[in-house]
């Protein structure tokens, strides 16, 4: 049977019980001021002056001591518990200390290293005799371990050899491992060196096994001024040239003053930068690529070196990969139309920004088409051909944060009718205006969001054609007031209309890329139309892959499933920073930022957190535990104690001086 | 005991609006309190002066004098003078002059001389209602329902009530450490109802200066009435003797009520209390636990030797505890006054 309590800092608390004590021996008795008719009859007293001193109404302030005692007991919120060994055969006797250490890349900080090496050193000393020691090394996993009775020497030495690797903490399977080690008879106690960093210990949810010592030491206790680049991007803005944009972040609580160095290729930059606390710059550089990939931006080194650097990609991201969906892969002439004017339009890029690859896909191979890399797809004319499987595939990626473009084909009303079932579009057709048309008749668009995507592109109405070319035919929708519209025609009908689907968007276009129903895709405003959509339906960063170092590389699809060319040669290692590309697909691997955060857990915080006794053990994967009855908490008896004791000590107040008062009254009154 | 004299809070001002005095002297010029334009909020209604439970317990009986008063007009009591009455005094020998309507014939019948009836007139009252408004009235106890200078107060309300009921005429005078208000016996209906309003705006405060205002008093009473003195007579015990004593020379009948607080009377304070005199300002800070009985022992001498310098000279003396009901205390003290009559 074991009592403890959840916050024992609060039996501090029972030095108040001093202050009653003190009053009750130090106050005098203050006498109450009356205003009498005449005191000549009265006469002083002699009191005696060890009345006013002695303890009186011991029993009443013994009672108050008690409701006082009992109130600060239950703020410590006490518990009970009792524990029954099952089976516990570890090794007996002799005491146990299981040391681990944080081996996460904020242990890289300087003087850290020598810190934890001097603290394992004195925790070792402290052994008693016979008392065996044990080691795990951990960061993201478990990185070694010494078992029990591994001499101190060693230990030590093992201790003074490991490294800091440039990944992300996780303790979880480290405090796993010594909980496999701490199991059995004696004292039993596992001795924490790490810097205690938030993220590191926030997956540790597993309580240790019951009776052991909990000793956390932190060799950093307080924080590093530590300045990290967090973020690189560059942008080709011409042949040869890059516009870098660089993000530093000062994560200390005072102005921090650095210098940043960015190399593209051959090419160095430096610029200073001088950062408010706990806030952020961003710098802009252009540097000549020269044809490499490969930029650097680096900061004046500080206490904590690991995110002085970032590795980044500095040439042009590869194209991103576009689905165009038509009704027939190999149809008659004239439904594949579409897809050809959207190819040509997509693919006449300036030749500096980022380009789109359009992959072709049937309208009944699209339920099956692999679109976790895509982030746009054009479905031209062939929603009408959807069946369930194919507007469910639509939604989902949609709904995941994809945007589609819609346009309409031979049977207009059963896409819109489509849409709107499957819930992507909430409008109805209205007619299909033109197609009894008299000869001669069109119209014309007349009407560009000025706040839309398309807003600034044609801003000018005299420097486009957009509102030049004639229309024979286009769907009058009528829509809800939860889609955007983007362009209108002559007459107030909505031609692009926009409406959010989930994280995505769906774009519907009432008229099709086809000349027989306009002239759009003749026009020099087809380009930027196309372009603009296409553009704002891809996220910024699209197409790098950023990894911490440590995190295992992805497997890079196309849209049909295809894993790329075989590659004969080892994958590319991420255990350290750089930027390598796998077949088209740039991946740039760093250090992971989450360590150059300054939180750190509350010693106690993290000692409840690991100790506490509200959380249901894990099951262990060998050996034979310890079972624990779930604490019992003692706090609301002990509050009920308080409460009572401090009713019957108002109910004795009241009847003494109730009793008091009688007794001074004449008899009968 | 010596004590502290208060500060100007009081004026002069004459009760009469002005007017001279019946009996010539100087205007008596009465002190108020300065704010007297000031409604106080605390102070009692007629109504509550006159509490109905108090009224109808003394309703049947009279204020009665026990010696033989002077007035102008047909009442109760019995006159100094004699003539006509109803009620027969004695026999004297006629002497020419004499109205021969007060010739006995029966005895003539008898004796074979002439005997005039003398009767005895029956006139009505003066009644002075003397009250004590120092700042020692202003005590309530526990146990009381209100306060000294309040149940004074309704004490000689009930007393007005009953003189004006019978026709007599009522005056008031009130002081501290001095006359605050003066109100000569008037017999017609605004006189009691001016004693009423008088008696509605007291307020007790000021050092007691029983001499000088019982001597004003009796300066002040001319014709023989009743005097009634209703005060806790604190610090009077020396000079209450002579001060009756000047009244029943002056052939006045005189009542004493004494108003103390039950705590006055049995100290029942528990712990230390510090003690501070209401007029005086002296601070006497004491375990009442511990000098109860010397307490009491002087409470009751002070109290015997008030009551024998009343009985001494054959005023009325009636110990009235505040916490006690008034009703019950003047009905069962008419009841005894008329008995004795």
């Amino acid at each position: 049977m074991k009592i403890g309590f959840e916050y024992p800092w609060f039996l501090a608390g029972l030095a108040f019980l001093a202050i009653p004590v003190l009053l009750h021996l130090m106050n005098r008795e203050m006498p109450r001021r009356l205003l009498f008719p005449s005191t000549r009859f009265l006469r002083r007293a002699e009191l005696p002056p060890e009345g006013r001193r002695r303890l009186r109404d011991l029993l009443l302030l013994l009672l108050r001591l008690a409701a006082l005692a009992a109130a600060v007991l239950a703020f410590s919120r006490p518990w009970l518990r009792r524990a029954a060994e099952t089976g516990a055969t570890g090794a007996a006797g002799s005491g146990l200390t299981v040391f681990l250490v944080d081996l996460s890349s904020s242990m890289a900080a300087r003087g850290v290293k020598e810190r934890v090496v001097e603290l394992a050193r004195a925790e070792l000393a402290r052994l008693g005799r016979g008392e065996r020691a044990a080691l795990v090394l951990s960061a993201d996993r478990v990185l070694g371990s010494m078992p029990p009775g591994t001499a101190p020497d060693r230990l030590l030495a093992a201790v003074d050899a490991a490294l800091p690797l440039p990944v992300a903490g996780n303790h979880a399977p480290g405090l796993r491992e010594a909980g496999r080690m701490l199991v059995g008879d004696g004292p039993r106690r596992l001795v924490v060196i790490s810097d205690l960093q938030t993220g590191d210990w926030q997956m540790c949810r597993e309580p240790l096994p019951p009776d052991v010592e909990l000793r956390l030491l932190n060799p950093a206790e307080k924080a590093p001024a530590n300045v990290a680049v967090t973020a690189a991007t560059a942008a080709p803005i011409a042949a040869d040239r890059s516009r870098v944009i660089v993000d530093v972040r000062n994560f200390a609580d005072v102005p921090q003053e650095r210098t940043v160095t960015v190399r593209v290729g051959t090419d160095t930059q430096t610029a200073p930068v001088s950062l408010p606390a706990l806030q952020v710059r961003r710098l802009s550089f252009a540097l000549r690529t020269g044809g490499s990939a490969r930029g650097e931006a680096e900061l004046s080194a500080d206490d904590y070196t690991a995110d002085d650097v970032l590795h980044f990609w500095a040439a042009s991201p590869p194209p991103v990969p576009v689905v165009a969906v038509v009704p027939e892969a190999d149809g008659p002439r004239g439904q594949d139309l579409q897809a050809f004017f959207l190819t040509r339009g997509l693919a006449s890029q300036p030749g500096v920004t980022a380009g789109f690859q359009v992959q072709t896909v049937a309208a009944d191979a699209f339920f099956v088409t692999d679109l976790s890399a895509v982030p746009l797809v054009f479905v031209l004319g062939a929603a009408e051909r959807f069946d369930v499987a194919a507007f469910e595939h639509l939604r989902e990626f949609c709904t995941g944060g994809g945007s589609a473009f819609c346009t309409p084909g031979a049977f207009p009303a059963q896409m819109v009718h489509g849409l709107r079932a499957n819930g992507l579009l909430d409008a109805r057709l209205e007619e299909v205006v033109g197609q009894n048309r008299r000869r001669g008749e069109s119209w014309t668009l007349g009407w560009v969001n000025p706040e839309g995507i398309l807003g600034e592109v044609f801003a000018k109405a005299e420097q486009t054609d957009l509102f030049l070319f004639p229309v024979r035919q286009y769907l009058r929708l009528s829509l809800t007031a939860s889609a955007a519209v983007h362009l209108k025609s002559a007459t107030g009908d909505p031609i692009l209309a926009e409406q959010g689907v989930g994280r995505g968007r769906v774009f519907v276009l009432a008229l099709p890329f086809d000349t027989q129903w306009s002239d759009l895709p003749l026009t020099a405003s087809f380009l930027p139309l196309v372009q603009e959509v296409a553009r704002s339906a891809v996220p910024a960063g699209y197409g790098i892959t950023r990894l911490d170092c440590g995190q295992a590389l992805p497997e890079f699809r196309d849209v049909l499933g295809r894993t790329g060319a075989a590659d004969p040669g080892p994958a590319p290692s991420t255990a350290t920073p750089g930027v390598f590309a796998v077949g088209n697909h740039p991946v740039e691997v760093n250090v992971t930022r989450r360590e150059s955060s300054p939180e750190r857990w509350n010693p106690y915080d993290l000692t409840r957190r690991l100790v506490t006794a509200g959380a249901a053990p894990a099951a262990r994967t060998a050996g034979p535990t310890a079972e624990m009855d779930p604490a019992k908490p003692l706090w609301p008896v002990v509050a009920l104690l308080a409460a009572v004791l401090l009713l019957v000590e108002m109910a004795w107040t009241l009847w003494t001086d109730r009793r008091e008062v009688r007794g001074r009254l004449p008899a009968g009154s | 005991m010596a004590r502290a004299t208060q500060g100007p809070r009081t004026r002069l001002y004459c009760g009469h609006g002005g007017r001279r005095r019946p009996h010539g002297r100087p205007a008596a010029c009465v002190r108020r309190a300065e704010n007297e334009s000031e409604l106080d909020m605390s102070s009692p209604t007629v109504a509550e002066l006159l509490s109905p439970e108090t009224l109808v317990r003394i309703d049947n009986y009279s204020l009665l004098a026990r010696v033989v008063v002077e007035g102008f007009l047909s009442g109760l009591h019995r006159s100094l003078y004699q003539g006509f009455g109803s009620e027969f005094f004695q026999y004297r020998n006629y002497v020419p002059g004499d109205d021969p309507k007060t010739i006995d014939w029966k005895v003539y019948g008898r004796r074979n001389r002439f005997y005039t009836k003398v009767f005895q007139e029956e006139t009505n009252l003066n009644c002075t209602l003397v009250l004590d408004c120092s700042a020692s009235m202003d005590y309530q106890g526990q146990r009381s329902v209100c306060g000294k200078l309040r149940y004074a107060a309704m004490a000689a309300a009930c007393l007005a009530y009953l003189a004006r009921r019978q026709g007599d005429s009522v005056g008031l005078c009130t002081y501290a450490d001095g006359i605050t208000s003066w109100l000569p016996p008037a017999r017609h209906h605004d006189g009691a109802q001016r004693v009423f309003t008088e008696l509605q705006r007291l307020k007790a405060g000021g050092i007691a200066d029983h001499g000088k205002a019982l001597n004003f008093v009796a300066e002040s009473l001319t014709r023989r009435g009743l005097v009634v003195l209703v005060s806790d007579f604190h610090e009077l015990e020396d000079g209450l003797e002579s001060f009756v004593r000047r009244l029943r020379f002056a052939h006045h009948d005189a009542i004493a009520f004494q108003v103390l607080d039950r705590d006055e009377l049995d100290l029942p304070f528990g712990r230390t209390v510090r003690f501070v005199d209401s007029e005086g300002g002296q601070e006497v800070t004491t375990a009442p636990d511990l000098i109860r009985n010397g307490y009491t022992q002087a409470m009751n001498a002070f109290l015997e030797q008030i009551r024998g310098a009343c009985l001494s000279h054959q005023v009325d003396y009636l110990l009235v505890p505040t916490s006690e009901n008034l009703g019950n205390l003047l009905a069962a003290y008419l009841h005894r006054r008329e008995a004795i009559r």
